[in-house]
């Protein structure tokens, strides 16, 4: 366990590092000089030149690189063009907000995803199983931001009970959380039926079934503990594909999150906020994917470094 | 069984789908971009089945020619990302040792960004429009593609018949085109299957966000985007391009799901 | 409102949403009342001094929101701020007249310009550039300002989640008439469809800018009122002049009656705005009514008669051909800053294919867009665009025209370049006399109609739409925002 540990977190650096290198030369995908782009059509050559030097953009782009590496763990990323604050703060203020409406949405979907999981399995070849099917598979199916605004048109629109959009407590979360969750609880729902279905035809749970457990017993304490854990990778791997998916719902419901902050900084050429922002989430990614493989690790002695 | 008929349909809608991208100019009763000014937000009714926009468009005719722009794009982006992708994955999985582990820490990487991100950082960077946006979700579905055929290759390797090959002196090139390619086609088909309609959805959200392809070219994404000013006059033009979406999408997902045996 | 302000310095913001803010944290030396004329604010009294000073006695008694009292040390380095190259002052190096300030006493100050300008007083009322700010948060704040707004006027700043809401609370010590409501939350609601939703929901009390689709649906419902007023903008569609074929002045001439202003006004803008009727809107000073009724009247075949004189002949598929080269070009458009602009640019895209010219439309964010047009004039054929004579004064008004404003330094992004028009132009800014100067920007908008730069489209009016219980809301037509919110009362709902 503790050398599969040491080897997952002895990748983690280069990956880091690459995406480090990636979020450094975003500044070179624009077309121009970044320098020019933040100060605007009037900026003089002088303070152009300053600018220049204070991003380190004449150092090439490995000396830009390593430069870029240091401010960033100094925490350092810059300061928003737009808005003059640094991009730390920008972050900040917006990351609580999309840490509540993602961290909610993954719970609805993994525990809408199990249970409509655990439902297809119990009734296989039924039509609530062919009913339970047709659901997942249209929740993965569906674009979010559409389905965000059939939400919005039937709650706030035409049964006035629930708000169009913004913040302001638990009204103001659900139609979100719930237009994030559908996709992942689909797929997590598809994962755990086919976990479910493999295990209830393993040999303990025949054997629970001979001993004459009940039905309800033998699908949650014994099929349900075991189809767990595969699913428990895509459930973390979701959390990820969340990610994505909040630049599409926080656009449509005004939510004052992360994604809206990175839409928004994309449309103005905010370059540093664009930075910042896309380093942040790429690296909680990585660090998801790897508290989930080791929690895979733990559950599932079998699992070594691949 | 079930299986059958969700099966049924699902190659039923793509079916429809295809041929109304093929037929679109035939069948549908007006051009995709004629403008009627005067005959703005009707109602659906006869004459315009699906109503018309705020310009008087035809909302069936943009429907059935937004079919032929989407599966375009999403046929030219899996095309490009299986060819890089499946290039990539076939090379690691076969070399194997370092260059595999390098190639796949890359991958790893790329996936490390959220998907629209790496859509909409492409997307910024050449400009808006059809092409681009193929372009972007290709490379999206490349670290996807490459593992897809990795693991392909790497369940094929030690096969016998291939063991055997190399043992008579057949070269890599041989070897790949002679058997892991043929061997991995049933695997490649379905993965392309599940990726046209991600593709779809994808390219649906790059053109909602005004990235895609550009107006007045029928595009789902774009239509409900522009219908959704129009919700509460005339809702069939969010919901119907959204129905289409979803239909499609549906319909790949089904269809190469099956094929997979998935369950 | 549609975006968040990111900053309220206004010295630092260049973008006009930003300005329902302003308006109401900040105070100017004069102000234009709804009828565009000058009006004391700050400043209580002014006279010129000599052709490039104008001498102002400041109101007594005025203090900050942050208990800084307001004088003319204040003045002084709020306009030395605003010019400061150093600073971020990107607006006011676009091309103000204002050159300097000096203070005289505590209670006058004398402010030069750099030639004689006619248009220095309507400069001095932009609240996105000359407002006047706290000096003593500004240095407190640094960089930070910008989040930290302090100024003279009716509200002040009390609280601002950024992308969600900015909150105002009355100013106690306001030395105008105080206002009536406690506080002011302007919601940021980037959708239009979810503004209408969120208004028919009552969520908020008054929905600014409202689109064609908007007005569509919310006027047909139960007491809503509709606060109009003329607007300052104009909105056209742009040639650019270095882009073949728009070389050619008989082309562009051509066009002109290829475009139906009428109808597009009065279908997809849902008549949120008027044709237009000249080369700068009518409220500004100088306008000249060309009568584009008439003279560059809608008359498709009219168009496709010149463009074969022109040279142009009918190709495959129903576009243009000259020389082997087809008449397709880029017409570039930013979505979503003003009303209908999208619908107004499909729609004209779909007129010129009648005429067999086939602009291909390319949507971009607002400064991605800027950027392009700065830099790839080569990319680009058309472009729609609203301009906004933010000081109702010709000389900005016709600015774009300006052989002088070619990027990178201006903002002619047509390349346009008229002898004549630039004579007339240049004489009418440095006239002191009003009514030969209106006759020196007759001359140069008389110009633009015989070698046209622009295709003009409309005129988009100032409109709020309000719910039934608000009361006494007035609205301007000025710098594109609602002002004077101090009347405005809710009755009980």
């Amino acid at each position: 366990m503790a050398r599969y540990l040491l080897g997952r977190l002895a990748w983690l650096v280069p990956t880091l590092l690459g995406i480090a290198f990636v979020t450094s030369s975003v500044l070179y995908l624009v077309p121009g000089d970044p320098a020019q782009i933040l100060l605007g059509e009037m900026a003089t050559p002088a303070q152009i030149q300053a600018l220049r030097v204070q991003l380190h953009l004449n150092e090439g782009l490995w000396g830009r690189y390593v430069l870029y590496l240091g401010d960033t763990l100094h925490g350092d990323l810059g300061r928003s063009y737009v808005s003059q604050k640094p991009v730390t703060v920008a972050i900040a203020g917006a990351l609580p907000e999309t840490a509540e409406l993602a961290l909610t949405a993954w719970v609805l979907a993994a525990a809408g995803g199990s249970l409509l999981g655990v439902a297809a399995a119990a009734r296989p070849g039924t039509w609530r199983g062919a009913v339970v099917t047709l659901a997942s598979v249209t929740g993965f199916s569906v674009p979010v931001f559409w389905l965000g605004i059939l939400l919005i048109y039937l709650f706030a629109s035409v049964w006035h009970v629930l708000p169009t959009g913004g913040v302001g407590g638990i009204r103001h979360l659900l139609l979100p959380a719930v237009t994030l969750a559908v996709p992942s609880a689909g797929i997590i729902a598809r994962f755990v039926a086919d976990g479910m279905a493999g295990a209830l035809g393993a040999d303990f749970v025949r054997t629970a079934a001979a001993k004459g457990l009940p039905p309800w017993a033998i699908v949650w304490k014994h099929a349900f503990r075991n189809a767990i854990i595969p699913a428990v990778t895509v459930m973390g791997l979701q959390l990820g594909e969340l990610l994505s998916g909040v630049v599409l719902v926080e656009t449509v419901f005004a939510w004052p999150g992360l994604g809206r902050l990175l839409f928004n900084a994309i449309g103005q050429r905010d370059l540093l906020l664009i930075q910042g922002i896309v380093l942040l989430l790429a690296v909680t990614f990585v660090l998801v994917n790897l508290l989930v493989d080791v929690a895979y690790g733990m559950i599932d002695p079998r699992i070594r470094l691949a | 069984m079930k299986g059958d008929w969700t099966r049924r349909i699902a190659l039923g809608i793509l079916v429809f789908v295809v041929g109304a991208a093929i037929a679109a100019p035939w069948i549908a009763p007006h051009g995709p971009v004629a403008q009627n000014l005067v005959a703005a937000l009707k109602a659906p009714g006869p004459g315009h089945w699906l109503g018309t926009d705020q310009y008087g468009r035809d909302e069936w005719a943009r429907i059935l020619y937004g079919a032929r722009l989407t599966l375009e794009i999403a046929v030219a982006a899996v095309a490009l990302g299986l060819a890089i992708g499946g290039a990539i994955g076939f090379w690691a999985g076969m070399a194997g040792g370092w260059v595999d582990a390098v190639w796949m820490r890359l991958m790893d990487i790329v996936l490390a960004f959220p998907y629209l991100l790496i859509a909409i950082a492409v997307v910024t960077a050449l400009g808006p429009g059809a092409f681009h946006a193929a372009f972007a979700i290709g490379a999206y579905l490349v670290p996807s593609a490459a593992r897809v055929a990795r693991s392909a290759a790497l369940s094929l390797k030690d096969r016998d018949f291939v063991e055997a090959a190399h043992a008579l002196g057949a070269g890599r090139w041989r070897v790949f085109a002679r058997h892991l390619l043929p061997n991995s086609l049933s695997t490649l088909w379905t993965f392309a299957g599940v990726s046209l309609g991600r593709a779809v959805i994808f390219d649906a959200a790059l053109s909602f966000l005004g990235l895609g392809a550009q107006p007045p070219q029928p595009s789902w994404g774009d239509m409900i985007n522009s219908g959704r000013d129009y919700l509460l006059a005339s809702p069939v033009l969010t919901l119907a391009p959204g129905i289409a979406i979803l239909l499609t999408v549906a319909a790949f997902n089904f269809a190469s799901e099956r094929r997979a045996g998935l369950s | 409102m549609p975006v968040d302000p990111q900053t309220l310095d206004p010295h630092l913001g260049t973008d006009a949403t930003v300005a329902w803010d302003y308006v109401n944290i900040y105070d100017t030396l004069v102000a234009l009342d709804p009828s565009v004329k000058l009006q004391p604010s700050l400043a209580t009294s002014w006279k010129q001094m000599d052709p490039t000073t104008w001498r102002f006695t400041l109101r007594s008694g005025v203090k900050f929101t942050d208990g800084t009292p307001f004088n003319a040390d204040a003045v002084v380095f709020n306009i030395l701020r605003a010019l400061d190259p150093k600073d971020p002052g990107r607006v006011v190096s676009s091309g103000g007249p204002i050159a300097g300030a000096k203070k005289v006493d505590d209670l006058t100050v004398d402010v030069t310009t750099k030639g004689p300008d006619p248009s220095t007083l309507y400069g001095l009322s932009l609240k996105v550039v000359y407002a006047i700010c706290s000096p003593t948060a500004v240095q407190k704040y640094g960089k930070d300002y910008g989040q930290h707004p302090v100024g003279t006027g009716p509200f002040m700043l009390k609280s601002w989640q950024s992308n969600a809401q900015v909150v105002l609370a009355k100013n106690p010590d306001y030395w105008g008439s105080a206002p009536t409501l406690d506080s002011l939350v302007f919601k940021v609601i980037p959708d239009a469809g979810d503004r209408q939703l969120a208004f028919q929901n009552k969520e908020i009390d008054v929905l600014l800018e409202p689109t064609p689709s908007q007005m569509l649906t919310l006027t047909k419902l139960p007491g809503v009122q509709i606060a109009k007023a003329p607007g300052i903008g104009l909105s056209y569609l742009a040639y650019n002049l270095r882009y073949p074929p728009f070389d050619d002045v008989n082309v562009r001439l051509a066009l002109q009656h290829a475009i139906d202003r009428k109808t597009i006004c009065s279908t997809v803008l849902g008549n949120l705005a008027v044709p237009a009727t000249g080369f700068m809107n009518s409220n500004v000073f100088g306008y000249k009514n060309e009568d584009l009724e008439t003279v560059y009247d809608y008359d498709p075949a009219k168009a496709k008669a010149l463009l074969q004189q022109a040279g142009w002949a009918p190709g495959s598929g129903g576009v243009l051909t000259k020389n082997g080269k087809d008449f397709t070009f880029p017409l570039v458009v930013s979505p979503g800053r003003v009303p209908g602009d999208k619908d107004a640019t499909v729609a004209c895209q779909q007129q010129l294919a009648q005429v067999g010219v086939n602009a291909q439309i390319v949507q971009m964010e607002w400064a991605p867009f800027l950027t392009f047009l700065k830099t790839q004039p080569s990319k680009y054929g058309m472009f729609f665009l609203t301009w906004f004579a933010v000081d109702a004064d010709g000389d900005f008004g016709l600015t774009p025209f300006d052989s002088t404003q070619m990027p990178p330094v201006g903002i002619n992004r047509m390349y346009y370049s008229d002898a004549t028009f630039q004579k007339a132009f240049e004489a009418g800014n440095v006239e002191m006399d009003p009514t030969k100067r209106v006759a020196d920007y007759t001359a140069a908008q008389d110009a633009l109609v015989k070698n046209p730069p622009w295709i003009p489209l409309f005129q988009l009016y100032q409109i709020s739409v309000l719910q039934s219980y608000v009361q006494g809301y007035q609205i301007t037509p000025i710098e594109y925002y609602v002002t004077e919110v101090p009347g405005v009362t809710l009755a009980a709902h």
